[in-house]
């Protein structure tokens, strides 16, 4: 009973929310040996330059993560992960789209996996919408009640009402759950791997994590943008964003702790978001 | 009348007391002609002789043959007892033929336990099943009285319900489950200590090494062989695995071919693959099954597909519609998104494959029916027979309307007798509770219906659920929905050819009809001049199958 346990996060929301995408930019977002367990590949769609096997029920990366279907059960999954030999660092299991996240939660009790905490995420655009369908209400109701942390999706094309709205409601149902916008937020909160921070989330407080966009003032050559990654504090846990360099093309950066990902895109600049836990 | 005399050794004709056919030409006859496994004649010895056999078999010749029984949605864990001791409330008949009692009071369960134990070895698991304590007068079961048992096994009480397992402090101290465990679902008594209760399968996983040997054994070989026994033993000649989740890959699917094509193997299976779940995209799950149909086999089909679209109305998670539960927490819980429900029956319905959906709840029901009208309006199948099981709750209007859409119904009709006293006082209260399970409505607006056992939930038996939906009695004797009783020939005709046809396998069973399968359950008597309160105790003999007998092994013990 003394063997480590494997931190293990619970990711629910309705339809749509953004699990799948979220999932899909984790595993290839610089994080190694994460397994994920998700209910079907059926939206996963991971570049298949990463994928190093692929076996009925999972996928495995070269990056060492792992995706998992639950195939029979949540619990067999489990139970085979553990009996991986390399057993992963941290899980996280994907909620259906209508599932309870607190009732799949509590498989993360099982032995050799500890509870981290829940990640729910609400679109933005959708969420008032949909709780005014009868149908669905009471299933939106219990995701929200369910989490530790609730994000919200979607901010970017939700009207100003919409998000509003969403956000009332939310409060009303899980007044003292953390909030945040940014699905970058919510990596950090995997990659910080605070669960007890999850699992009791301080009274309120929701400014545990700062997220700031940095824009360079100009174009910054390739070694210039390289330097300044390299020299972001420690503090900082995540950095994501496009950047438009001297040259005019595009990069896609991805940093995680010692992980950089410096990658070609086709993209309209954003500036980096910079995650830092202080 | 001119005859083919070309007779085989295999021709055979059969006696009987009393023939019942389940087609409505020909109802009745003393005599059925066999030839290659199929009916070639039901009528009279002479009628039958005019074919030219002279082999005739009198071993029935007391017998009351039925057109062999068809269950449409049971699962193969039902071969489970076979390997976990039995006990639960009501005697129950194991696969080798054996009824074993039922257990009355916890100081039983704990008899049972310790005689499990006794031959069990030291440290190994003791793991027991189908313990229905809703029954029992006595004190909530405990660990302490499982420690009455033995103090040197784990053991693990897995009760019939499902959602509830009991395990002994042995069990407790193994997996470190102490005051204060934060798992939701492990229960606890007034000082603070775990009582041994863990609720819903999360918990009981915590229980690792007894809930993966309980999963593990849902997939043996053996438990599928056992699975027919229990079907024979019940008369049952065409039973459907509703829920499958093996045959959509190799390894399974041969499993499933050579276990049911083995000449012991005595009852045909109709896999019904649980598609959500063992495979993830749904036109793939098509492929899959047209793969393999064509190499399924005359006692292996895969003519339908299942989904589930909500839980238990006894365990609060069917979803329903207003007013809701009359006691009780609601944790109506959608198993797929009622939107997107269309998309993933559009490939199966697109494909001519027959779709049969666990709806439990009003809501759902809605929602299927909704959706298979949608379907229907995309793409016309006059013949497409989707089926709503369980469809305990369905309304009337729910009916009507599945009705002119061309659908079926398989009712829960057993819920009447083992829980019906629990739905009248604490789940849907006695108004809606009189009116589960229709059938009575069903057969006065002409949806066709079957009923099913969805054993191991209840055990196998279309005796016993003829006798629920003819007389509606609870378990405490209660009628239960009077305007909801059908007749004995209403009853006969869904647990046979209605059965059938909504498996899209009436040309072939359900049914003594030429050029079918000569399938049939053996009775002791006939069912429709008995006492209707006595139908459910009809001795089976056992069944005939393709024209070979297959008997029921004879109680030993």
């Amino acid at each position: 009973m003394t063997a480590p346990r494997i931190p293990t996060f619970v990711i629910g929301g309705y339809l749509g929310a953004g699990k799948t995408t979220f999932i899909n930019a984790l595993l290839t977002g610089g994080m190694t040996n994460v397994a994920v367990v998700v209910n079907d590949f059926g939206d996963v769609n991971i570049d298949a330059s990463l994928i190093a096997q692929t076996h009925a029920d999972t996928i495995e990366l070269t990056n060492g993560c792992v995706c998992c279907a639950i195939g029979g059960s949540l619990a067999d999954t489990l139970f085979t992960l553990l009996d991986r030999q390399t057993v992963p660092s941290t899980i996280i299991i994907e909620a259906s789209g209508v599932a309870d996240p607190a009732s799949v939660a509590a498989y993360t009790h099982i032995s050799g996996l500890s509870p981290a905490g829940t990640v729910v995420f609400v679109d933005a655009s959708e969420f008032a919408e949909n709780h005014q369908n009868q149908l669905i209400r009471s299933t939106l109701e219990r995701q929200v009640r369910g989490a530790h942390l609730l994000a919200f999706t979607k901010t970017d094309i939700a009207s100003a009402q919409h998000i509003a709205d969403a956000q009332t409601i939310v409060t009303s149902l899980a007044p003292d759950t953390a909030t945040v916008t940014a699905p970058a937020d919510v990596l950090a909160f995997l990659v910080e791997a605070k669960p007890s921070a999850l699992i009791k989330p301080d009274t309120g407080s929701h400014d545990s994590f700062f997220s700031r966009t940095h824009h360079f003032p100009k174009a910054p050559s390739r070694e210039e943008l390289v330097t300044f990654l390299s020299e972001l504090p420690r503090s900082v846990v995540r950095a994501k964003g496009i950047v438009e360099l001297s040259d005019g093309s595009c990069v896609l950066v991805q940093q995680t702790g010692h992980h950089r990902a410096l990658s070609a895109i086709d993209a309209t600049p954003t500036g980096i978001v910079l995650i830092s836990s202080e | 009348m001119a005859s083919k005399n070309s007779t085989s050794t295999n021709d055979v004709i059969y006696t009987a007391r009393l023939i019942r056919t389940a087609n409505p030409s020909r109802p009745t006859g003393s005599a059925i002609a066999v030839r290659d496994g199929k009916v070639l004649c039901v009528g009279t010895l002479d009628e039958c002789k005019a074919w030219g056999i002279t082999n005739v078999d009198t071993r029935f010749q007391n017998k009351i043959l039925t057109a062999g029984f068809v269950e449409a949605h049971s699962h193969v864990m039902a071969g489970m007892f076979h390997f976990i001791p039995y006990v639960g409330w009501f005697p129950r008949m194991m696969p080798n033929g054996v009824v074993v009692p039922g257990v009355k009071s916890t100081e039983e369960l704990a008899e049972r336990v310790r005689e499990v134990a006794s031959r069990t070895p030291l440290g190994e698991s003791v793991i027991v099943a189908g313990f229905d304590p809703i029954y029992l007068k006595t004190e909530r079961l405990s660990r302490h009285h499982l420690d009455a048992a033995t103090t040197e096994h784990p053991v693990f009480v897995f009760h019939a319900s499902g959602h509830l397992a009991t395990i002994n402090s042995f069990a407790l101290q193994k997996y470190d489950i102490g005051p204060g465990h934060p798992a939701p679902g492990v229960g606890f008594d007034d000082s603070g200590e775990p009582n041994g209760e863990l609720r819903e399968p999360a918990a009981m996983a915590l229980s690792k090494d007894e809930f993966r040997a309980l999963g593990r054994i849902i997939f043996e070989k053996d438990t599928l062989i056992q699975y027919g026994s229990s079907m024979r033993n019940a008369g049952i000649t065409t039973a459907t695995d509703l829920g499958a989740t093996i045959h959509l890959n190799d390894e399974g699917f041969n499993l499933a071919s050579t276990v049911t094509s083995s000449e012991d193997f005595p009852v045909r299976v109709v896999a019904a693959s649980r598609v959500i779940g063992s495979v993830n995209d749904m036109q793939d799950a098509v492929e899959r099954i047209r793969l393999a149909q064509g190499k399924s086999h005359n006692k292996l089909h895969l003519p339908i597909v299942k989904m589930v679209l909500d839980g238990s109305i006894q365990g609060f998670t069917a979803v329903i519609q207003w007013p809701g539960y009359i006691t009780g927490e609601d944790h109506g819980l959608f198993l797929l998104p009622p939107e997107q429900v269309v998309d993933y029956l559009r490939p199966f319905h697109n494909a001519g494959i027959g779709i049969h959906c666990h709806c439990n709840g009003s809501t759902t029901s809605q929602v299927f029916i909704d959706a298979i009208e949608q379907l229907l309006r995309e793409t016309p199948w006059l013949d497409h027979r989707h089926t709503v099981t369980h469809a305990q709750l369905i309304t009337q209007a729910q009916m009507r309307k599945a009705r002119n859409l061309g659908m079926c119904a398989n009712f829960f009709v057993n819920h009447v007798f083992y829980w019906g006293d629990q739905h009248r006082d604490i789940t849907v209260g006695p108004d809606r509770a009189h009116g589960m399970n229709p059938c009575g409505s069903a057969d006065r607006m002409g949806l066709p219906y079957s009923f099913h056992t969805d054993a191991p939930v209840t055990p196998p038996g279309h005796l016993h659920t003829m006798w629920c939906a003819v007389n509606r009695r609870t378990a405490t004797g209660e009628v239960l929905g009077e305007n909801e009783k059908i007749s004995v020939d209403r009853a006969f005709h869904a647990a046979t050819i209605d059965a059938a046809y909504q498996l899209h396998m009436d040309h072939l069973v359900g049914s003594l009809e030429v050029g079918k399968y000569a399938d049939m359950t053996v009775l002791d008597d006939d069912p429709y001049t008995v006492d209707p309160m006595t139908i459910r105790d009809i001795n089976v003999w056992g069944t005939v199958l393709g024209g070979i007998p297959y008997e029921r092994p004879v109680q030993t013990s």
